[in-house]
């Protein structure tokens, strides 16, 4: 189904949960990167040609809801979905009027990561084709 | 002697006067018969003689009056004096006396000739006699009580009194027909009274019977008068007649009816407190009852009074000694919270004791509140509050829970794929490079037990999870959605839903409950969060089953027969409708009862639950929905859940 192996970011400060994501991602045909900080991160998609990203919203220094809207404006085809250990966690209004920003948040933990997964699919299949 | 007898033959002797003859120029007699010396205290000597002047006896008062008579007499022929006046007597006293005197002409010489009469016993009887005569005008016409005498069917007299009274002037009344008058102004309720009595008086009653009676009297439209008559039968003109005394008493029955205005009105009080009110005296005998002791007691206020308080009210025997006390320290005694057994339910009352120390009259008050209603919401409260502290914690720790179970749960799905998936390419790729293949690791998984193993893992990591999820909830109010709903509909769904749940995962099976409904007709919508009420709804449906299967267990099934009843009642009154979830499992002793809102308060084997089923279902109640959940049970006696929820939803 897929021409050529898409990549995805996991940005999360807690190792396990980076782990298990990208392990996961990765079992399922993507390519993985990795970052524990929003520093990380921008450093990652500068560098790096990254398609999708799960982005966690509570960490250190910058947060993943202004992560977001830096990394946006950067690469506007860059597609992301949230997943965060805030059961309180709302998306605020300048990161869900960014359409490659999806609707669906995800809550940690995630009891099965298939819906994740492919939501951030979808995601990316939307803005792929984009130049 | 013989000239005496011949001028004056009319006298007798102890006639008690005498007779004088004088110039008409001069008031000195010139010839004196009689008892002159009793009169006046000079023998007539004295004055024939000259020594002592009649003129000069005469009262400076009276002279000019004695001397006009005289002109009189001088200038009219034929007049005749006849005047009172009085005189000095020698000791002293002041005499009354009569002189009558005429002119007469003897020898062709006018003369004078008249009598003195000594009058002072008559006057002095005239005059005691106008003074009583004064002093009985002054009673009768001074008086502030009416007074009248009838007779017949007219007024034979009445004084100023009586006729300012009726308000009619008196002339008017004596003037007037008497049976008219009195349908005028007697008030037309008492008129037949007041004629019945007004006849009897006049015929056959003995004379000297007096009679009371009160009416009242109509004067204007707006103005009533209330009187107290006093009636006594007289002889009048030889005939029967009625002497009457009217009193105003207008101010008196006004202040009386004031009075028992008064009384009604602090009875009425009394009688509307929610409270038991019991009066004793110092000996401990029933004084005062209100409506709500007899309510309490079922024994009337007229039964209860005068009895001991220990017979009219049993309950109350002990609470004597405490009566003693607050009357002797003149203390208020106050007992809160006094449990008692009424039907097999656990009521509280607060007793108190007044002792009466106004006024020195001593006595007690005991009031008995019953305060069950307070008493339970309390407990609430604390249960409120409890969960809104588990709440607030939870949301502190949720984050930091729930990353570590992240990583726990997600790196055993991931671990799980990874050693069991036989199809995923990268598992059949590492395989083959580590020198075997997916079937032979799946052989080797399996004979030790590691997909069961992984399964815990994520099963244990799933149920923490639901426990911190479930105790955010407690802090979370506003996201619930509100609609208005048919609560029969919901709660039959319910019972489907608890069905289909149990069959599946217990072996007790919730169909074998026989549920009973007993739905009010005509029940209102009640505007409430559907989801919400549907996992009360569950969460209680569950628990009773729970309790029931424990109880089926324990008992033989033929001889048992679960059973739950529900209700739905609309109490209009408090604007709620109350569904009732009554379960005839084993019930729960009061410690029980009192925790099982608690979280993580349960009775069940841990593996069954999350410990925060009700305490759920109780703050979705109370906290979102503004209304009241409690339950009600004792051992063997099964179970009642109560859920209260205010029609217009939470208000706030």
């Amino acid at each position: 189904m897929r021409d050529r192996a898409h990549s995805v970011l996991i940005l999360d400060d807690e190792q396990a949960v980076r782990e298990s994501l990208a392990y996961y991602f990765e079992d399922c045909g993507w390519r993985v990167l990795s970052a524990e900080s929003a520093e990380d991160a921008l450093n990652v998609i500068s560098r790096d040609s990254v398609d999708g990203m799960v982005v966690d919203i509570r960490l250190p220094d910058m947060n993943g809801n202004d992560f977001i809207c830096v990394a946006s404006k950067l690469f506007p085809t860059l597609a992301s979905v949230i997943c965060t250990g805030s059961p309180e966690y709302r998306v605020p209004i300048e990161v869900e009027t960014l359409p490659q920003v999806s609707d669906q948040v995800f809550t940690k933990p995630v009891l099965d990561l298939a819906p994740l997964e492919e939501e951030l699919h979808r995601m990316v299949a939307l803005f792929f084709a984009k130049p | 002697m013989t000239e005496r007898d011949g001028h004056h033959g009319l006298f007798s002797e102890n006639l008690q006067g005498c007779t004088y003859q004088r110039d008409p120029e001069d008031l000195q007699p010139t010839l004196l018969e009689g008892i002159v010396e009793q009169i006046a205290g000079y023998p007539a000597q004295d004055f024939l003689s000259g020594a002592v002047h009649w003129r000069d006896l005469i009262d400076s008062d009276d002279i000019v009056a004695v001397e006009s008579e005289i002109d009189k007499l001088k200038c009219q022929p034929g007049y005749v004096a006849a005047h009172e006046y009085r005189i000095r007597h020698v000791n002293g006293e002041v005499r009354w006396v009569s002189d009558i005197a005429r002119v007469i002409t003897i020898d062709g010489c006018d003369l004078i000739r008249g009598t003195i009469i000594d009058i002072t016993h008559r006057k002095q009887a005239e005059e005691k006699l106008l003074e009583s005569e004064g002093i009985l005008k002054i009673i009768s016409e001074q008086s502030l009580m009416g007074i009248f005498i009838i007779q017949d069917t007219s007024f034979i007299y009445m004084n100023e009194a009586f006729a300012e009274i009726l308000a009619v002037p008196r002339e008017d009344l004596l003037t007037s027909n008497l049976a008219e008058r009195i349908a005028e102004r007697v008030h037309p309720e008492d008129l037949p009274f007041v004629f019945e009595q007004m006849q009897k008086k006049q015929s056959g009653v003995q004379v000297g019977q007096v009679q009371q009676y009160s009416y009242r009297l109509t004067i204007g439209p707006e103005e009533i008068k209330w009187v107290d008559q006093y009636s006594k039968t007289i002889s009048y003109n030889g005939r029967p007649a009625v002497l009457c005394t009217l009193l105003d008493v207008t101010q008196k029955e006004q202040a009386e009816q004031k009075m028992r205005e008064l009384r009604n009105y602090l009875s009425n009080i009394i009688n509307s407190m929610p409270s038991v009110l019991v009066g004793v005296d110092p000996t401990g005998t029933v004084t005062q009852w209100n409506t709500e002791a007899t309510r309490e007691t079922g024994i009337s206020a007229a039964d209860a009074v005068g009895q001991p308080l220990a017979r009219a009210f049993p309950r109350l025997a002990e609470e004597m000694s405490q009566i003693q006390d607050a009357m002797r320290k003149r203390e208020i005694h106050s007992q809160s919270r006094q449990a008692r057994k009424e039907d097999g339910q656990t009521r509280y009352e607060d007793i108190t004791v007044y002792p009466l120390i106004v006024n020195g009259v001593d006595g007690a008050v005991v009031r008995i509140d019953d305060v069950t209603e307070r008493v339970r919401i309390e407990e609430l409260m604390i249960q409120s509050e409890k969960m809104m502290s588990v709440g607030g914690l939870a949301a502190g720790m949720a984050h930091e829970i729930n990353n570590p179970l992240a990583g726990m749960i997600q790196t055993a799905s991931v671990l799980s794929d990874r050693l069991t998936e036989m199809e995923l390419p990268a598992n059949i790729k590492a395989a083959h490079e580590a020198g075997t293949t997916m079937e032979v690791l799946r052989k080797f998984m399996e004979s030790r037990s590691i997909p069961q193993m992984l399964l815990r893992i994520r099963e244990s990591g799933t149920r923490a999870a639901k426990i911190v999820s479930n105790m955010l909830s407690f802090a979370r109010k506003g996201d619930a959605e509100f609609s208005k709903i048919n609560l029969i509909e919901l709660l039959d769904q319910c019972v489907d839903m608890a069905g289909s749940d149990f069959s599946l995962k217990r072996k007790f099976d919730f169909r074998q409950i026989e549920i009973e409904k007993e739905y009010a007709l005509d029940l209102p919508e009640v505007l409430c969060a559907v989801d919400k009420i549907q996992q009360v709804l569950l969460n209680i449906l569950r628990n009773g089953a729970e309790a029931m299967h424990e109880e089926a267990a324990q008992r033989n099934l033929s001889s048992y027969k679960p059973r739950i009843i529900l209700r739905i009642v609309h109490d209009r009154e408090a604007a709620v409708v109350r569904i009732d979830v009554e379960d005839n499992g084993p019930g729960m002793d009061e410690a029980t009862r009192k925790r099982v809102f608690e979280p993580f308060f349960t009775t069940k084997s841990t593996a069954s639950g999350t410990g925060l089923g009700l305490s759920v279902s109780y703050f979705i109640v109370t906290e979102i929905h503004g209304g009241e959940l409690s339950v009600s049970s004792a051992p063997a006696q099964g179970a009642t859940f109560t859920i209260r929820l205010p029609l217009e939803g939470r208000q706030s």
